[in-house]
């Protein structure tokens, strides 16, 4: 254990010195800050009761003549999905033409649709709008004159709107688990770069066991993602998003490190190259994070699931947590992270892996059973 | 014929590459994936959409036995809203969030009352459903002494006829909806047409760090070929192969009906955008000397491109706004949507002129650094 503090140590020192580490680093939290801005504007417009839309603002792109002089349907077009010209041609002139006749009810509204661009779509669809919008106003105003009640539709919403649970637990959840892959590349640098610099013979021949080199290169990442993981959840908490329970979402975090570590950690022995590691981590990666991300939105949408990311988002929101969750999702964790550093360390015990000629995956898989 | 047996060689590294044909095939993955995703939340989001794909028996709102018989009733069924009885308001709250999406009521007044679970994916199709059908029923109500014709008049003051014109030029859509077409041909159809450029980037410091690291740039600077040979030698493959990407991207959009307009126009801009990236990879690898640096370089080149090229499409840009008309994306949606492309050739020509330039000036600085490294 010692000789693995060693290693450990080592490997931090070096980490830290690095400029390349440290530019990565503040590139990150800066990159966090940018997200926090665009998250902490939309939670705005949600308070402000904004319509919130991820759409791209075609309002440059879908153009409309209107000849309305009294503004009936023109002042109720979005102008940043349709942008409006005003024009007094009664016949369109190369592109879609709004004309509105506004002499006695009902007003009688003409639209001269250009279908040969994709954009007459969204032309329809808003002028359409901006129509039932005008007619839902001049509806009330006639009811008024006529001193009629115009009844309430009284609606009441039950439960957090999708988009902020969305915002509030699952982004939030994404963003404290997103540390745990960007460095990632800590560990390939430290096992990969060993072979790539051919310094890997001269450390295994050191008085240290193999086993030991390896769980004290791990550990040492997961030092770093550790210190990560405070800085992160500091940053969150000081853009105005509240983290309950932080010191046990913090554990949980850190545990789920271990396991993703050594994961990382048997790609990078089994990888000749850097190359192949980013390829191998690529992949691993994206189906580490399916296993995170699908429970978790089977959880939003059900209510029900078991794992580390759905732990995490029961926490930020305040939930009840029952210890049969705990037990299986910290058990999940440890296996593994058994499995993991098992079979990252049954690896780097064999020569062939080391020094070549490496086998097949199926051969090692023969081999293990 | 020295440049051609560079650039052949180029080629063949190109297209024997493992990591290149996968990430072109992930690229394949991307451009069916938003397809799907942008079809389904269409679907999702589109009252029309959600009735004529069948969609409704998902929108399930439970009523109280008050609502029976009434004008409410006949106009939620109208909305195509699958309507589930209860006994009273509390078993259908009950019910609310595990069995229906929302509870629909008449409160002593005789308002409409509406309890609906905000967290429900169809929370947007279903208010608005509901509000229409309950907004007929309290004008109707409260106007019932009136003839029907007038109470149609009061309800729709404003008729709207649409006139379709040029329908002869009309391309078929996947579907007919502004959502879909917000998403794909605003944001969608530039991602996936620039994705290409970016791998092409990374492919050119490849490239030439690949040599750096084997040790075979000197060599190659020592054949017979000029400093310009090399550097087209070495990106014309990687210009090719970027736009045969993005035509192969283009024909398949067409074949899911997402056609574009203007392609021989949108090759063009890719073609100089393809100079641009190449031109980036070529000076990233003039100056750094490891595989490593280099994809640390291009990684923040290309975060600075992307914020470039696609954040105009989501956000005003307030004092920037004028500018937008000449960013490569802007013009490319433009292109894309647009038979008439009045105006757009004038657009492009800073985005041309400044490909060029990064191009040029990467040259310059690839021959000097090249040639001190020797």
């Amino acid at each position: 254990m010692v000789m693995s503090w060693t290693i450990t140590k080592w490997e931090i020192k070096s980490t830290f010195r690095s400029r390349k580490f440290l530019f990565i680093f503040i590139f990150q939290i800066v990159t966090l800050f940018l997200v926090m801005l665009i998250f902490n504007g939309v939670l705005q417009m949600m308070n402000t009761g904004e319509e919130v839309t991820l759409l791209p603002s075609l309002g440059e792109f879908a153009v409309l003549d209107v000849n309305d002089p009294q503004g009936i349907i023109r002042d109720e077009i979005n102008p940043d999905v349709v942008s409006v010209h005003t024009t007094d041609a009664r016949s369109p002139m190369g592109r879609s033409l709004l004309l509105v006749e506004s002499d006695g009810l009902p007003f009688n509204a003409m639209l001269f649709l250009d279908s040969s661009t994709p954009m007459s779509n969204i032309v329809k669809d808003e002028v359409e709008s901006a129509v039932d919008r005008s007619s839902q106003k001049i509806t009330s105003q006639i009811m008024a004159s006529m001193e009629r009640k115009e009844a309430n539709i009284r609606e009441e919403t039950v439960g957090e709107s999708l988009p902020l649970k969305l915002i509030n637990k699952v982004m939030v959840a994404i963003l404290l688990v997103l540390p745990l892959f960007l460095f990632g590349n800590l560990i390939i640098d430290s096992i990969v770069g060993e072979k790539e610099r051919k310094t890997g013979e001269s450390l295994i021949a050191m008085p240290i066991s193999r086993s030991h080199i390896i769980l004290g290169k791990s550990m040492a990442v997961i030092v770093i993602m550790a210190i990560q993981l405070i800085i992160w959840m500091i940053i969150i908490m000081a853009s105005g998003f509240r983290i309950p329970n932080a010191p046990l979402i913090y554990l949980i975090l850190v545990l789920t490190a271990v396991p993703v570590v050594g994961l990382t950690s048997l790609v990078a022995v089994y990888s000749k190259n850097y190359k192949e590691a980013g390829i191998g981590i690529t992949f691993v990666y994206i189906i580490v994070i399916g296993f995170l991300i699908v429970p978790a939105l089977v959880y939003v949408s059900q209510g029900r699931g078991v794992g580390p990311l759905i732990l995490i988002m029961k926490l930020l929101g305040s939930e009840n947590i029952t210890i049969s969750n705990m037990l299986l999702t910290f058990s999940g964790l440890v296996v593994s992270s058994i499995i993991f550093y098992g079979l990252a360390l049954w690896l780097f015990e064999r020569d062939d892996i080391l020094f070549g000629p490496r086998p097949g995956v199926l051969k090692l898989l023969r081999g293990l059973l | 014929m020295k440049l051609v047996a560079l650039a052949k060689k180029e080629a063949y590294d190109i297209l024997t590459n493992r990591v290149y044909i996968l990430l072109v095939i992930v690229q394949v993955i991307i451009l069916l994936g938003s397809f799907a995703l942008a079809s389904v939340s269409s679907i999702a989001l589109d009252p029309e959409l959600m009735d004529k794909w069948g969609g409704s028996q998902f929108l399930k709102v439970g009523v109280t036995p008050d609502i029976q018989g009434t004008v409410l009733e006949k106009n939620l069924k109208e909305e195509n809203l699958k309507l589930v009885y209860y006994n009273d308001l509390q078993s259908a709250n009950k019910a609310l969030g595990s069995e229906t999406s929302a509870t629909v009521y008449l409160k002593e007044d005789g308002d409409v009352g509406v309890n609906i679970d905000a967290g429900s994916i169809f929370y947007t199709i279903l208010s608005e459903k509901i509000r229409r059908a309950s907004r007929s029923y309290n004008i109707e109500r409260s106007l019932a002494d009136l003839p029907d014709d007038e109470i149609k008049r009061i309800k729709n003051p404003i008729n709207l006829s649409i006139v379709e014109m040029n329908t002869e030029k009309r391309l078929k859509i996947a579907f007919e909806s502004p959502y879909f077409i917000g998403i794909m041909y605003g944001f969608m159809v530039p991602f996936i047409l620039f994705l290409p450029f970016f791998l092409g980037s990374n492919i050119v410091t490849d490239s030439i760090v690949g040599e750096k690291e084997r040790k075979t740039f000197e060599v190659l600077l020592m054949a017979p070929l000029s400093p310009s040979m090399i550097i087209f030698g070495k990106i014309i493959p990687v210009v090719l192969f970027s736009l045969l990407q993005s035509f192969a991207w283009a024909v398949i959009l067409f074949l899911l009906h997402v056609p574009l307009y203007n392609l021989s126009l949108i090759f063009l801009l890719l073609f100089f955008m393809a100079l641009g990236f190449a031109g980036v990879g070529i000076f990233i690898s003039s100056v750094v000397d490891s595989t490593k640096e280099a994809n640390s370089a291009i990684t923040i080149v290309l975060f600075i491109a992307t914020f470039i090229l696609f954040v105009p499409l989501f956000m005003d840009l307030g004092f920037f706004q004028p500018f937008m008309d000449f960013i490569p994306t802007v013009i490319l949606v433009k292109l894309s949507t647009q038979q008439s492309v009045m105006g757009f050739l004038v657009d492009m020509l800073p985005s041309l002129s400044f490909s060029i330039l990064v191009f040029a000036l990467s040259a310059v600085s690839f021959k000097r650094e090249g040639l001190i490294r020797l």
